[in-house]
């Protein structure tokens, strides 16, 4: 779905077809979930009831979105910041999203051909796996991603490649 | 790694930042053809970026999903104006408003029957002040009333030598050489001169000796003589006077007047197209002679006719 039919979707949704608001959850459900699970690292049952949520809160502010702005960098905020008060709620601190390497033992188990990418990805730094996330996953470009995390961008594309040259170094043979 | 590259890595490392791998400049492109090591560590790159984008694609599509539920209230998540407009004009709305307008007119009409009924429990006279009226036992000696307006106690026997003024509600009425007690919407009037004006719809009536005159809204005057003889004089409006022990009663509108005797004596007689008004002779021992309207020159208007604008002026 490109920006102009998702425009259209959610002007259909705020003229009273609620219903067309399935279709932006089809499309972006998996995403959010996956961001929740692997990058901000949420136990899977917590991550549908914040999917839900963060297609609730979406549904309900959506008078309120800018249709020249595309509407999944905006979905990812309203998740990300789901998923910063449920860390805060559960005691644990934002600040451990960065700082904290272990492993989700909710993560989603990866095909063969891709355990090698998953095991790459984990042995980044919290802060890269969430911008390789956001990069290839919710195929975000550095501004957007600097917006969602509040960081620069310069901050962002010096992660991504740090990220990269760390992946490539790990995955030196299998490349 | 970039040992052998001319600028140590320097546009490798510019192109490893960006989005997307495959847009290089042809300055950049020169440098990969030149630069073998560049180009290998590019290649890898390229080769993890496609896999990635791989890996990301198929991870989503492999992610079981659960069904998104719609909440009711997001049904319609943006009503147009006539749906608004009808849910204003909704049951359980007009309901309320029609609650709110029965409670409202409730407090309206028991707060106006209080105020009718306040001579009961208590008085409003002029200047705000208010007196408690207590319902004494009547007393063998009238209490003396001063000139000027008073606070009568209901069921008081008064003697008002000069003329008074008591305020009744929003009405005013004036006695002068007489005694009186004053009762709830009602006065009873022993002798002398009374002159009411009755604001239209407030229950009022006076009693003598010998008849009961009901205000129907008027200005009327009354006066009793000391063998109890009666005289009614309507000025505005109409009251309705009925004769003590007898049922018959008459209403006299402007400009008619009554003159009730004792049996022994003539009876009232009406006089509608010449006004009469009666002798205020104070305790005049005679009866009021009413018919013939001789006795009426000895009649003295009131100094200053009654004004209710006047007196709550006062």
């Amino acid at each position: 779905m490109n920006q102009k039919s998702e425009v259209s979707v959610i002007k259909e949704v705020l003229g009273g077809n609620a219903d067309c608001f399935s279709q932006l959850v089809n499309q972006y459900y998996r995403l959010c979930l996956h961001y929740l699970i692997n990058a901000m690292r949420i136990d899977r049952e917590t991550a549908y009831d914040l999917t839900q949520e963060a297609f609730m809160r979406a549904l309900k502010s959506l008078a309120g979105f800018n249709l020249e702005r595309p509407f999944k960098p905006w979905l990812m905020m309203i998740c990300r910041n789901l998923a910063i008060d449920k860390l805060k709620e559960q005691n644990r601190q934002t600040l451990n999203l960065f700082t904290d390497s272990g492993k989700s033992s909710d993560a989603i188990e990866s095909l063969p051909e891709h355990v090698d990418l998953k095991n790459a990805i984990d042995k980044l730094s919290p802060r890269q796996q969430e911008i390789v996330e956001l990069h290839y996953f919710a195929d975000l470009t550095c501004a957007e991603i600097g917006e969602l995390i509040n960081l620069p961008v310069g901050t962002v594309k010096s992660e991504l490649h740090f990220a990269r040259r760390n992946m490539l170094r790990i995955l030196e043979k299998s490349i | 790694m970039n040992q052998a590259c001319d600028n140590n890595g320097k546009v490798l490392n510019e192109v490893l930042q960006r989005d997307d791998l495959e847009s290089i400049s042809r300055e950049e492109a020169a440098h990969f053809e030149v630069c073998a090591t560049c180009r290998a560590e590019l290649d890898k790159a390229r080769r993890l970026d496609t896999r990635m984008r791989d890996f990301a694609s198929k991870s989503l599509e492999s992610m079981p999903v659960r069904a998104f539920v719609m909440p009711k209230s997001a049904a319609k998540s943006e009503y147009s104006f006539t749906e608004k407009l009808a849910g204003w004009f909704s049951f359980r709305n007009f309901a309320m408003a029609a609650t709110i307008f029965i409670v409202c007119a409730g407090a309206w009409f028991l707060l106006l029957k209080k105020t009718d009924s306040r001579l009961s429990d208590k008085s409003t006279m002029p200047g705000n002040k208010t007196t408690v009226v207590s319902f004494e036992p009547d007393r063998d000696e009238p209490v003396r009333m001063a000139s000027g307006f008073n606070y009568p106690v209901v069921g008081q026997k008064y003697v008002s030598p000069d003329r008074s003024l008591i305020k009744y509600g929003t009405s005013v009425i004036e006695v002068e050489d007489a005694e009186f007690t004053f009762l709830d919407k009602k006065v009873d009037l022993l002798r002398g001169r009374l002159v009411a004006e009755i604001t239209p719809g407030q229950a009022f009536a006076v009693i003598t000796p010998l008849a009961r005159i009901e205000v129907l809204g008027t200005r009327f005057s009354v006066v009793v003589a000391a063998n109890g003889s009666t005289g009614v004089s309507v000025k505005r409006g109409s009251v309705k006077v009925i004769e003590t022990g007898n049922s018959s009663e008459r209403i006299l509108t402007a400009g008619m007047s009554a003159d009730i005797r004792p049996r022994s004596e003539k009876t009232a007689a009406d006089q509608p197209e010449k006004k009469i008004e009666p002798t205020v002779r104070p305790m005049a021992s005679e009866s009021i002679e009413t018919d013939s309207g001789a006795d009426n020159e000895d009649y003295q208007e009131p100094s200053d006719p009654l004004s209710l604008n006047d007196l709550i002026g006062d």
